[in-house]
């Protein structure tokens, strides 16, 4: 099976191309305001060096954060513009799940860990991924947001993964097919869209203020 | 020439497919309006989400309803600006994928030239060589807008909106008179049987005469509507009452006010350009008022008037593609779709 994965929730978002669960090759993808361009051309560089196309790719993983909305946005919308053509299947896990396997694969003995991120405005998210027996971990706990400076007093006894170490798009890839279920393709938001109380009710009539 | 059309740079997601810029295959639109109307507005955080979930729903919908194979496909086209960057990227980068996927060409295409285009999706419409030159009042949520079109891909504007949208100004009054969102049907409907004269709103710049903007354009050509929100406000707040017993009124008043405006710079621009084609595009296009006026001065200035069909007044995809489609007939380039510029200018002028 021949998987092409994406990872944009983070400033360093990345490419990578597996071949039944084996990393064929990589891409780092630029941030910031040309992170859609990219990504596009980033894919390109990434596909001539496998020597593959788009073609070729049979199945897409992309992580949805939690992380930055813009990059999850982009990437989680391009893996569905490639997918459409071909009705290829989209598989969509947590970013966070990607930072976890990583994190297991390098213990000897790997028991649950607790990883995190920035939620910008002083605040982290965080949850609790436990390995499974298939490869990677899954989620055991809610996603929190935090105050930064309560960085480890929530799961005291859980290690916590080193909050630098960003997803990466191989490990969103190793991902398939470990038996984890694929997640809806949306962003992981963990703040509403919407500040402020709405004004009117569903049938047009104005929401008295205070109400 | 058969191209895919998408558009996401509101509220909207579309996607359509038209074969040689005026014949419509297939145009499918997903409306957020009922995510935004607790808002009284367009939230783009709210329509960013909604984008990314609809985008592929309406693209599989479009080529489906169009009855036509990816591989049948010469391009797509896509909207890459004005709008909400937010939105804009979402279209921009589903589009650049499914390019990349068909090999094919992803040409963006500017908002405002696309609903310029929307007036030609009408069978009867003539064709661009046909109409042009015309004087187009493109009036939206978003945008208003006086545009001189001399061919496809010439364009000049002559005049627009110094502060709100027509559209914007009308929701905001709807807000107001706590008639809901979208404003402007809001607005239409309330007013129906409602008098017009009840109070005479200001008719933004109405006496401007002999200045120009910073950017050169006739000030007697350009609209301004945010000193009539301001005295809705302020006659709402002197007369409290009249929101029970006269609100059919107020939404008249409002309603004709903003129309009024419109049309009176529609007039100024048609003796000046002495355009013998007027044109209405963009979403306030559908409000039958506004219809009935530039109606009445095409008549009196013995010029043809083309109106957009409804179903391709608000935003939509198959105005995108007919933009695209157009220049290409006409022998143009449509541009390389490369990133969101939510104000991108309207090239050609």
């Amino acid at each position: 099976m021949k998987v092409l994965a994406v990872e944009g929730s983070t400033e360093q978002a990345s490419l990578a191309l597996l071949l039944d669960g084996t990393v064929v090759a990589t891409e780092a993808v630029a941030g910031g305001r040309r992170r859609s361009q990219g990504l596009f051309v980033g894919v390109e560089t990434l596909l001539s060096r496998a020597e593959w196309t788009l073609e070729d790719v049979e199945a897409f993983a992309v992580g949805r954060g939690p992380g930055a909305y813009t990059g999850l946005r982009v990437s989680l919308t391009a893996v569905q513009g490639w997918a459409l053509p071909g009705h290829k299947p989209v598989w969509t896990v947590s970013s966070a799940a990607a930072v976890a396997a990583e994190w297991f694969a390098e213990q000897p003995t790997p028991g649950p860990v607790v990883v995190s991120g920035s939620a910008r405005r002083d605040t982290i998210w965080a949850a609790v991924f436990e390995p499974q027996a298939g490869g990677g971990g899954c989620r055991t706990s809610d996603w929190k947001l935090l105050a930064a400076e309560a960085r480890g007093g929530e799961w005291p006894d859980l290690p916590w993964v080193d909050p630098r170490r960003v997803p990466q798009a191989e490990w969103v890839g190793r991902l398939y097919g470990t038996g984890l279920a694929s997640e809806a393709c949306q962003p992981i938001y963990l703040h509403p869209a919407v500040a402020i109380a709405p004004r009117f009710a569903a049938d047009g009539r104005p929401v008295p203020e205070g109400a | 020439m058969i191209l895919l059309g998408i558009e996401s740079s509101c509220d909207e997601t579309a996607a359509a497919v038209v074969r040689d810029g005026r014949h419509v295959l297939s145009s499918v639109i997903h409306s957020q309006i009922a995510s935004h109307r607790p808002y009284g507005g367009v939230v783009p955080e709210i329509a960013s989400r909604a984008h990314v979930g609809a985008f592929p729903v309406v693209t599989a919908a479009a080529m489906e309803q169009a009855g036509i194979a990816w591989r049948d496909l010469d391009a797509i086209a896509v909207t890459h600006g004005p709008g909400l960057v937010s939105s804009l990227l979402i279209g921009l980068s589903g589009a650049r994928a499914l390019g990349q996927a068909l090999g094919k060409p992803v040409w963006g295409v500017n908002h405002i030239e696309a609903h310029l285009a929307g007036m030609f999706l009408a069978p009867a419409a003539p064709a661009p060589d046909a109409a042009c030159p015309l004087l187009a009042l493109m009036v939206s949520g978003g945008h208003t807008c006086l545009v001189e079109m001399t061919a496809v891909g010439q364009y000049r504007i002559l005049g627009q909106t110094l502060d709100d949208a027509a559209g914007e100004c009308l929701d905001k009054g709807a807000n107001l008179l706590g008639l809901g969102y979208p404003g402007g049907p809001a607005i239409e409907r309330a007013a129906q049987g409602g008098h017009p004269d009840y109070v005479h709103f200001p008719r933004g710049l109405e006496h401007a005469r002999h200045r120009t903007t910073d950017n050169g354009l006739a000030i007697d050509m350009c609209f301004s509507f945010s000193g009539l929100k301001t005295a809705l406000l302020y006659h709402l707040k002197k007369h409290p009452e009249e929101l029970d017993g006269h609100r059919a009124d107020l939404a008249a008043s409002y309603q004709q006010a903003v129309m009024d405006s419109l049309a009176q710079r529609v007039e100024r621009a048609l003796a000046v350009t002495g355009a013998r084609t007027l044109a209405c595009v963009g979403g306030v296009a559908k409000n039958a008022l506004l219809r009935g006026k530039l109606e009445a001065l095409a008549r009196r200035h013995s010029a043809t008037l083309i109106l957009t069909p409804l179903a391709y007044c608000t935003d939509n995809a198959a105005m995108v593609a007919a933009a695209a489609g157009l220049r290409v007939l006409a022998g143009l380039d449509n541009p390389p779709a490369l990133e969101a510029d939510p104000s991108l200018p309207l090239v050609g002028e």
